[in-house]
């Protein structure tokens, strides 16, 4: 059997409450005055046995908790929650383990609950340090308490801090996304995490984007906020590992490498998306259902075919920058070679200057990084693979 | 017994509800089968709410007197574009019902509808509908009924199709006034032929309106303009669904199945007789209308260019208005010029063939048949913007001007009068109607009509104007090609034509609009108009950047992938002109300029 098939090694679990809703968000999350999180936590927890009597786990070596604000939780909840979790799936303090957390909602206690239940990594949403504009996202923190947060971070002692930004935001100019990154890279983080904003549908920002109310910077605009992003962080002893990512040396995101990796998960709460032994599932985005039968979760499941699967590899493999997608990694999932399967595909990548090819991988040029997504989407439908039955 | 009409009436006065409460009152339909638009069997014509092609519908009515009479209903689009089709139902018929909203009044589809029925000598049977509204005025509509077309409205129905008042009232009064059909069973068989359709399994089925005589099983028909022969094979009438009789009688309408492989044998119009005992004269049939608005069509896929032609040859058995050649652009390669009666009817054609056939296809703007007269003397009619002489040969360009007549409250009069300057209109007639609306009559080239005068039209009066308009023949226009060159090379299928004074604004205004519709390429594209050698106008799309996801999709692995597929997809579903990427709208801009 392929390791593919074999229980997942890391664990995914929503929180999908917020005490707003971003304008720019299409995330599952529910802003109301009152949640009901207690019920929610239980239902978390029940899921959770319920998945592993499923398909029972192996050693899980990362858990992330996202949301949603996961912060808006109590420092009670917050234990209940991480003890549950430790005891259902068995973890260790070799884990890593990160959670989400808005500026706005940390303090001192939940920050020692967490740390005390195993947390050892929090990924921070700060987006950006100036305040028009976090008021223009819809964020209900700002800068003061971004930097009152990483105090009280650094206070309790957490092994990893990412910071997460975004550029290509309404009215940002390069100037104010320079002063972030340098502000961000200033607070001592290990990893930071920096992402072009993409209007989704069904956001505030779609509904005034379609108005002509949304006045983005221009594509040369963002694109020249990009570049310089990439050379800053780099200089700064930061490696871009991932498109959007960035990591000091032994700091990388191991979770988000196996979604990268196109590795399995497990997904637990409403909304949460998993990949078990070959099955995508996504579960319920109705916190009231989840919580009457979190057993029932799975609003749907996909088995995702082989040539999909390879595909999927390709485009989610090639993101990390200087790993890509090794020609043994590919053989050993799928049992042919990469050259068999998408040979044609790479010719002509190669030939646009797109990625390069070693004896051991394939990786995205710096060109091919830019134009990333016409790379992704040349293995689409390619795959050259006759099922066997 | 026999009673036959039809119901004409402006778009959206609520004929299709109307038919549909007749049928249902009358039993004719079970109630499970019964859906909204019954008549109108095409999806589209459902999604649209509009009636594009005719249907016949047979009802039994058992009238207050006592009797029992058959009632043929026959549907009637009524779009200005499906004239022809109009003209087919009301050939059949001997009485309209004339459908008119009680809160719009008559409006310009009203009026060229119940003149076609008044030319063809038919009983009218005027009904003021949707008298539930809060805004309904029948009297009002009434006196507009006896002024403005003359009719006697005295005893006029009133009814609302939606609640279903009336519907009996129109059905008397159907059976009171429309004349039963004046045939001789015993005359040699005289029926027209008002539609067809094809049948993979029975072959065309004929649709027919009995003069004299009688069709039944066995029966050998001659079509008289076509002299094919065939053995009858079934007849029957529609119930709405078609249901099989013993004969079909004098006055009766109903449809004829007899082994005809081929539509072309049966022409719409022509009559058919019994080969043994032959008419003496055939029915006066149709005049058949000619093409008026021409693009091109092209299979994005250059594989699915021969599933492009059958898909034409299959909509023609059933459309024979609808009018194909084959044709090549440098730019698109092979596809068909169509023609069409007018952009209603070719919009309808477009989406039929993607929806029905799955073709993805560009369209390029629509155009009118230029006459050209070269230096020489010869004339050509240029059908195709692209296939335009060079300037220097050409003596003089005629182009197509109809007669607009538009329905409009007084307020909007102005700023309509203003659009039709602006649209090289010349102004014929203004007369009042009541003391609130005018009815404004244009000369104006059919050519502006094509662009985006009906949407100036709708905007400009907030919805209030209706439009309708006739051919008029040619005038001599100011007329210059113009064309656009997409990283320096020509793309004939963006050549259009326009009037002189027009040219350098709506040169300058394309490119612009073009600058916004094609997307970033990994060059440079300069965007260019030129009239002969003459660059107008330019503007440039830049290179393309960045193109990557950058943004955080957590474990949600598909819909990553959705969004990689779908913007390949949207690659596919453009076409590749030189190195350029063009997506549909590129061939349509030129007709949104002014917007």
């Amino acid at each position: 059997m392929q390791h593919w098939r074999h229980a997942p090694h890391a664990l995914y679990v929503h929180v999908p409450f917020c005490p707003s809703k971003c304008h720019y968000c299409d995330f599952f999350s529910i802003a109301q005055a009152h949640p009901p999180i207690d019920a929610y936590v239980d239902a978390v927890l029940e899921e959770a046995v319920h998945t592993t009597t499923e398909c029972t786990p192996e050693a899980i070596n990362t858990v992330f908790v996202g949301g949603g604000t996961p912060t808006v939780l109590s420092a009670g909840q917050l234990s209940k929650l991480f003890q549950g979790l430790a005891r259902v799936f068995c973890l260790t303090r070799a884990a890593e383990w990160t959670v989400e957390a808005n500026p706005g909602t940390l303090d001192i206690d939940k920050l020692f609950s967490m740390r005390e239940a195993g947390v050892n990594r929090l990924s921070i949403g700060v987006q950006t340090f100036r305040d028009d504009l976090l008021r223009a996202l819809g964020r209900v923190h700002d800068r003061a308490d971004v930097v009152r947060a990483l105090e009280l971070v650094h206070e309790v002692g957490f092994p990893d801090v990412s910071i997460d930004l975004m550029y290509g935001l309404p009215h940002q100019t390069l100037t104010d996304v320079q002063e972030s990154v340098r502000e961000a890279l200033a607070l001592g983080v290990t990893h930071i995490s920096v992402y072009g904003l993409k209007v989704e549908q069904g956001t505030a920002f779609y509904a005034w984007q379609q108005q002509g109310a949304l006045h983005r910077p221009e594509e040369e605009e963002e694109a020249s906020m990009f570049a310089w992003i990439c050379d800053y962080v780099a200089a700064h002893g930061y490696k871009q590992y991932e498109v959007s990512n960035f990591a000091r040396a032994g700091h990388r995101s191991k979770h988000n490498t196996v979604y990268w990796r196109n590795e399995s998960y497990y997904g637990i709460g409403a909304g949460a998306h998993g990949y078990v032994r070959g099955v995508r599932h996504e579960n319920i985005k109705n916190v009231q259902s989840y919580i009457r039968a979190p057993h029932r979760a799975r609003n749907s499941c996909t088995d995702v075919r082989i040539v999909e699967a390879m595909e999927e590899m390709m485009m989610l493999r090639l993101r990390l920058l200087d790993e890509g997608v090794p020609f043994v990694a590919f053989q050993e999932q799928f049992g042919v070679s990469l050259v068999d399967v998408f040979g044609h595909v790479l010719e002509r990548l190669v030939q646009k200057g797109w990625i390069d090819i070693t004896a051991e991988q394939i990786t995205l040029t710096n060109a091919g990084l830019w134009m990333g997504n016409e790379v992704f989407g040349a293995f689409l439908g390619e795959a050259r693979y006759a099922v066997h039955t | 017994m026999t009673r036959n009409f039809c119901i004409i009436a402006h778009i959206d006065h609520g004929k299709s509800t109307l038919a549909d409460r007749i049928i249902e009152l009358t039993g004719t339909v079970q109630a499970r089968e019964m859906q909204d638009q019954l008549l109108d069997q095409m999806d589209l014509e459902r999604e649209r709410g509009i009636t594009i092609k005719l249907q016949a519908v047979r009802i039994p009515y058992r009238a207050d007197d006592g009797l029992l009479y058959t009632l043929n209903l026959i549907d009637t689009p009524g779009h200005v574009d499906f004239t022809y089709e109009v003209s087919r139902s009301l050939a059949a018929c001997e009485g309209a019902v004339l459908v008119v909203d009680a809160a719009q009044g008559i409006e310009a589809q009203t009026l060229a509808n119940v003149y076609l029925a008044l030319d063809n000598n038919l009983e009218i049977v005027p009904v003021i509908n949707k008298i539930d509204l809060p805004s309904a005025e029948p009297e009002r509509v009434r006196q507009e009924i006896e002024t403005v077309i003359g009719l006697d409205a005295r005893d006029a129905v009133l009814a609302s199709g939606k609640s279903g008042i009336g519907i009996r009232d129109i059905l008397e009064q159907v059976v009171r006034i429309v004349p039963p059909p004046k045939g001789d069973e015993h005359a040699p068989l005289k029926a027209l032929i008002f539609d067809s359709h094809y049948d993979a399994y029975k072959g065309v089925i004929v649709y027919v309106r009995v003069v004299d005589g009688r069709i039944r099983p066995g029966t050998v028909i001659r079509f008289m303009a076509t002299d094919k022969v065939f053995s009858v094979i079934e007849v029957g009438v529609f119930r709405p669904k078609m249901t099989i009789v013993d004969e079909l009688g004098a006055g009766d309408v109903g449809f004829v199945v007899a082994g005809v492989k081929n539509v072309k044998d049966t022409r719409v119009g022509d009559t058919m007789t019994e080969a043994h005992r032959p008419a003496d004269a055939p029915l006066p049939g149709y005049r058949r209308l000619n093409p008026m608005v021409f693009c091109g069509l092209y299979p994005v896929d250059t594989a699915q260019y021969t599933a492009l032609r059958e898909a034409l040859e299959k909509l023609e058995l059933n459309d024979s208005s609808l009018r194909y050649e084959p044709e090549t652009s440098q730019a698109l390669g092979f596809g068909f010029r169509c023609g069409f009666l007018g952009l209603l009817h070719m919009e309808v054609i477009q989406e039929r063939i993607e929806r029905e056939f799955g073709i993805t296809m560009i369209t390029t703007a629509p155009s009118v048949v230029f006459h050209v007269t070269l230096t020489d003397g010869t004339v050509m009619h240029i059908e195709n913007p692209a296939f335009m002489p060079e300037a220097q040969r050409i003596a003089c360009i005629e182009e197509p001007y109809v007669l607009a007549s538009m329905i409009v409250p007084q307020q909007y009069v102005g700023t309509l009068m203003e659009l039709c300057q602006q649209k090289r209109g010349e102004y014929i007639d203004m007369t009042f109607m009541d003391e609130h609306r005018v009815v404004l009559k244009y000369a104006l080239p059919l050519t502006e009509i094509v662009y985006d005068f009906f949407d100036q039209l709708k905007s400009r009066s907030r919805g209030y104007a209706s439009f309708d308009y006739e051919m008029q023949g040619l005038r001599k226009s100011a007329l210059v090609k113009m064309d656009i060159l997409l990283n320096g090379e020509k793309v004939d299928a963006l050549s259009f034509i326009v009037h002189r004074d027009q040219a350098f604004h709506r040169g300058r205004l394309l490119c612009e609009k073009l600058k916004d519709i094609i997307p970033r390429h990994m060059f440079e594209v300069p965007i260019q108009a030129a009239i002969g050698q003459k660059i107008i106008a330019r503007e440039t799309v830049k290179a393309m950047r960045k193109n990557v996801l950058a943004k955080c999709y957590g474990g949600d692995i598909t819909r990553k992938r959705k969004l990689l597929e779908k913007q390949k997809e949207g690659k596919k579903r453009m076409k590749q002109v030189g190195s350029v990427d063009l997506p549909q709208e590129a061939f349509m801009a030129v007709l949104k300029m002014d917007s």
